[in-house]
């Protein structure tokens, strides 16, 4: 987005204030600062010069999970995710980041991960039959978030593909972050050499079609890597094997309610292939929340690190609708919403049990024919 | 206010509840139309000295007992979605935002009753009762924002339901009001009239208590016409058949959608609505429907129902070609729809324009013009806020009303009220003798008419001048601008 782009973008506001119906920031604080429409008036000001453009400013423009609700019911389709890129960008080249997202983009630098873990620890959790990435045409891109803190998805998505014998591979230590946590932040230079790494890793194994348990990843991947590979999420990718036929559910009478991530909902459009693989493992029963699909909120994930008691007074909220639901078991299929809602769980009394969508599938999966 | 106000103030609401942030002040103190620095200082408004968030009635009540102890205004506010200037405090004081009221407190199927909190967002309430087999009697066409107390605070006069049903007030089973001395009183049907487009000067509507109604059946139908003479008359026909949803869309507003990537009819009128009812009644509705529309092309069920579904976005969706927006919303008879059109083209030859209607009650229309405008070129910018003026006049003249009073349209009221006026301060200076609640609007006018007549009449003809003028007067000092207001107006607290 170029600079007069932007700031067409910041005076076509009608300041109508739609952007707050689905905003969970709004919703929790109530102050305008977290709004979109806030945000546009505060640009505007400092524009034309009414206003420095200091801490409170750049709080606010950081102060955003990115889940795009604001864009769905903007009438005007100002897109906020947009605009903040290119703002948070001009903000990093003059040095203007808050201090906790300067703490995010170091330890993504040093680390190459988000999580300050080291990086040859990455495939540590693999068993030493995947310690050498071997060619293969089929990846599983297993992503930082299901390396370090929730392997247990990326065990699960072994444990199916080794029971149905599916030939694939995995970079293990060789797995540098897909970029997307600097693309969010504004470093752009970074998150480049990121994705040099892996396409290069790619090519050398001969990889022709990538899966990922991680919507972060597969959005990355999807929009800032070559369009040589095709690239799926783990609940696309599994749902074309149970219609190819090679893979079978045993039955799970469960009451399930489905959460739509941002990163797979709204940023890339897929709503229905979880909703079809659940449903395709029998007996399963599948409701719905009142705003799903487009409409359905933020879990506060993005937040955990810049406010985490903000982030888990909003996963609260899904928590308690969930609770209302009456369902045995609230499913995502993103690691960010899963531990969003494990960790306001720990700080609620509110009991629901949550699962991300692959640690469902061991015990019930099948060879198909 | 003194810091030690303040500081009594936030034992009141708890810490976490207020806020005297200059940004958050400047946020949560303006509405939809954009007021320059140096407007903002011709007014002499003052920014909030705080701003709370009360997170009930009791709460609500409390603040505003001690700004009435101690003589201090309270601006209510909800979305902030007029362009009145009704949201504006204007005095400083108190802004209070409603935001925390906004629970659905009870919804009872059985009784066919719903109880919101007064900063809910309509839309809230409308997906929750649609999802549950309801509908609502009325709200607004901003309801993705817009909350139950900003718009009954505003009148609630116009928008989806309201051909149907009535007056959105005739919906209103009881309110909870808290009266300027502090007092919670429950009203009734009959006394919450008093309070809905009172804009927030008589008192605060904390929560309210609406009639709902089993969904119906719902068929959705658009025509368009060759003339606006034909399509005005269609229209007359339409509203006598009470249809939930009911609004027009010239061909000016028509080309500004198409070239936003909308596909609309290019002919001088387009008509779309919604009727509802059980199979036969709906069968007996949809034949009147095409017998008031005979003179028109049926656009299809499907295009009608999409634009049903964009319902809330379509006035604002072609702002982008702006980037700016005026919008004059006045209130007309039907019949008097068509003359105003045909000035309009003559009034707004050289502006890029558009007019939208949304039906009211009692056969009248809301009448939004649209014009496309430019913020950031002052000079031609200040033209165009000109035709403010020229609105109230032809509300006047085509038998109609302003659509909100607020604090640029107080100086009409005489002239729009006459006697009645004398009767509404009255009761003003009855509920609220200290002057503390939204203080400089509605009922007291700020600005007396001949200086707003002239200096628009300059921003016509000179702009250049009064825009040296009002960056002049951006250098004076407040308190001597305000001196010099309350000489003339006498809205200055």
């Amino acid at each position: 987005m170029t600079r007069e782009e932007l700031i067409h973008q910041v005076y076509t506001c009608a300041t109508c204030g739609y952007c707050r119906f689905g905003c969970v920031v709004y919703n929790e604080t109530g102050l305008e600062r977290h709004t979109v429409r806030g945000r546009m008036l505060l640009l505007k000001k400092v524009l034309e010069g009414e206003l420095p453009l200091d801490d409170r400013i750049v709080d606010s423009i950081y102060m955003c999970a990115q889940c795009q609700n604001c864009t769905i019911n903007c009438p005007t389709g100002i897109d906020f995710v947009e605009m903040s890129e290119a703002l948070r960008d001009e903000l990093f080249r003059q040095g203007k980041i808050p201090d906790s997202a300067r703490m995010v983009a170091d330890v993504l630098t040093n680390y190459g991960n988000p999580y300050a873990q080291a990086a040859d620890e990455k495939g540590a959790w693999l068993p030493s039959k995947y310690a050498e990435p071997k060619k293969s045409p089929n990846l599983f891109f297993v992503s930082c978030t299901s390396a370090y803190p929730l392997n247990r998805v990326a065990k699960s998505i072994l444990r199916v593909l080794e029971k149905i014998e599916y030939d694939f591979t995995v970079l293990g230590g060789e797995e540098y972050c897909c970029g997307n946590p600097l693309i969010r932040l504004g470093e752009h230079e970074k998150s480049q050499e990121m994705i040099n790494k892996n396409t290069e890793n790619f090519r050398k194994l001969g990889v022709k079609r990538i899966f990922t348990a991680c919507p972060g990843c597969y959005r990355t991947l999807l929009n800032h890597y070559s369009s040589e590979f095709k690239i799926q999420h783990i609940t696309q990718f599994l749902l074309d094997l149970v219609e190819e036929g090679k893979i079978k559910f045993k039955e799970f009478p469960k009451k399930i309610v489905y959460f739509d991530g941002c990163d797979l909902g709204r940023h890339c459009g897929v709503y229905e292939e979880p909703r079809e693989l659940l449903k395709a493992i029998p007996k399963v029963e599948l409701v719905e929340f009142e705003y799903n699909r487009e409409n359905a909120p933020c879990c506060g994930g993005p937040l955990l690190g810049g406010a985490p008691d903000l982030a888990k007074k909003i996963a609260e909220k899904t928590l308690r609708e969930a609770h209302d639901l009456g369902v045995d078991m609230m499913v995502t299929s993103c690691g960010t919403c899963f531990l969003a809602f494990m960790e306001a769980a720990k700080v609620s009394s509110i009991q629901v049990q949550i699962r991300d969508l692959p640690m469902l599938l061991p015990p019930l999966v099948e060879k198909g024919e | 206010m003194t810091h030690q106000e303040v500081l009594e103030l936030s034992q009141i609401v708890g810490e976490e509840r207020i806020t005297s942030d200059e940004i958050d002040l400047l946020l949560h103190s303006g509405d939809l139309a954009p007021l320059p620095e140096s407007l903002r200082n011709i007014y002499g408004i003052k920014l909030p000295d705080t701003l709370v968030f009360p997170q009930d009635v009791e709460q609500v009540s409390a603040v505003l007992k001690f700004a009435n102890q101690k003589d201090i205004p309270v601006t209510p506010r909800g979305a902030a979605t007029t362009a009145t200037g009704a949201a504006i405090p204007v005095e400083g004081g108190i802004a209070m935002d409603l935001f925390r009221l906004n629970e659905i407190v009870e919804f009872n199927p059985q009784d066919e009753y719903i109880t919101v909190g007064a900063g809910c967002p309509w839309k809230r309430i409308i997906d929750f009762l649609e999802n549950r087999g309801f509908q609502l009697g009325g709200y607004p066409s901003s309801a993705p924002s817009a909350t139950v107390g900003g718009w009954f605070g505003a009148g609630a006069s116009a928008g989806v339901g309201v051909p149907q049903y009535g007056p959105a007030g005739e919906q209103v089973i009881s309110m909870e009001v808290v009266l300027p001395d502090g007092k919670i009183y429950n009203t009734g049907p009959r006394e919450s009239w008093l309070f809905i487009g009172s804009e927030g000067t008589l008192g605060v509507i904390c929560e309210v208590t609406l009639k709902i109604y089993p969904k119906p059946e719902r068929k959705f139908f658009m025509y368009d016409f060759d003339s606006i003479d034909a399509g005005v008359k269609a229209l007359d026909g339409l509203w006598r058949l009470k249809p939930y949803f009911l609004t027009t869309i010239n061909s000016g507003l028509a080309s500004m959608l198409n070239e936003v990537g909308m596909h609309m009819s290019s002919k001088p009128l387009i008509i779309v609505g919604m009727v509802g009812g059980d199979e036969e009644s709906l069968k007996t509705r949809w034949r009147s429907v095409e017998k008031a529309c005979m003179e028109g092309s049926f656009l299809g069920e499907k295009p009608a129902e999409e634009e049903w579904e964009n319902r809330f976005k379509v006035g604002l969706s072609f702002k982008t070609l702006g980037p700016s927006l005026m919008a004059l919303e006045i209130r007309i008879p039907v019949p008097e729809l068509l003359p105003l059109l045909n000035e309009l083209e003559d009034i707004l030859r050289n502006e890029r324009w558009g007019v939208e209607t949304l039906q009211g009650d009692h056969g009248t229309v809301c009448a939004v013009i649209y014009m496309l405008a430019d913020e950031r070129e002052k000079v031609a910018f200040l033209n165009k806020f000109s035709y403010i003026i020229t609105a109230a006049r032809l509300a006047f003249k085509h038998k109609g009303f302003l659509f909100g009073v607020g604090l640029h349209n107080t100086s009409h009221m005489n002239a729009l009220h006459g006697e009645a006026f004398h009767f509404m301060r009255l009761i003003k200076n009855k509920i609220d003798p200290r002057e503390i609640m939204n203080p400089s609007k509605t009922v007291q006018v700020r600005m007396p008419f001949f200086m707003l007549a002239m200096s628009m009449g300059m921003m016509r003809g000179v702009p250049g001048l009064v825009l040296f003028g009002m960056e002049l007067a951006s250098y004076l000092p407040l308190g001597l601008l305000r001196f010099g207001l309350g000489l003339m107006g006498e809205g200055i607290k």
